[in-house]
């Protein structure tokens, strides 16, 4: 179990450092917001389930679980957000997309 | 073992700094807002690591409230993102 534990916590924190790096080489906003988000995320979640194998059935362990499941609700509402403002105000660079779905060309 | 854990808390803690050096360079704002995303969501881990290393189980409340706060930030300056260019 505290193997698992171990395990969990550095593939965890193996992601955010990951992801972090992606933050620093990707070129344009897009691929940086896809950086920032999903491997984070997955990082977050294996770092508080291996916390949560070392702490136990407990209080805590509510608290943990509380701030894994809000971090899973909250990051992609904030991401699209974000997506939403740089593409609204097109600062989205054009020539990194292979299809631009938003475009009025691409609209039915 | 507790020498693995310290080893985490580097690892997440670069991850805070290479997201505090995108914030920092920008270029535009929508690169700081998502890399001030980016330092919240590592510092939840980074805080979570140390509540287990200094044995402060209160520093899982600053964790909890470290992601509400991250997600109003974020959502706040994607409307900054979306009014400093002027629309057609």
């Amino acid at each position: 179990m505290d193997l698992l534990a171990m395990v969990l916590l550095l593939v965890g924190s193996l992601f955010s450092l990951t992801a972090a790096i992606g933050l620093l080489r990707f070129p344009d906003v897009l691929s940086r917001l896809h950086a920032a988000t999903k491997p984070q995320v997955l990082g977050v979640l294996l770092v508080v389930v291996g916390i949560g194998l070392r702490v136990g059935p407990s209080l805590d362990l509510g608290l943990l679980v509380l701030a894994g499941v809000f971090q899973l609700l909250t990051l992609p509402v904030a991401a699209h957000m974000v997506s939403r403002a740089v593409y609204r105000s097109d600062q989205v660079a054009h020539e990194h997309l292979a299809i631009d779905d938003l475009s009025a060309g691409a609209q039915d | 073992m507790s020498g693995l854990w310290t080893f985490a808390l580097v690892l997440v803690a670069g991850a805070v700094l290479a997201a505090v050096w995108r914030a920092l360079r920008g270029p535009t704002p929508a690169d700081r807002a998502v890399a001030a995303e980016a330092v919240f969501v590592a510092s939840v881990s980074a805080i979570a690591i140390l509540s287990v290393l200094l044995d402060a189980p209160l520093l899982l409340d600053v964790a909890l409230v470290a992601v509400l706060v991250g997600f109003l930030t974020t959502i706040g300056l994607s409307h900054f993102v979306d009014r400093t260019e002027d629309r057609t």
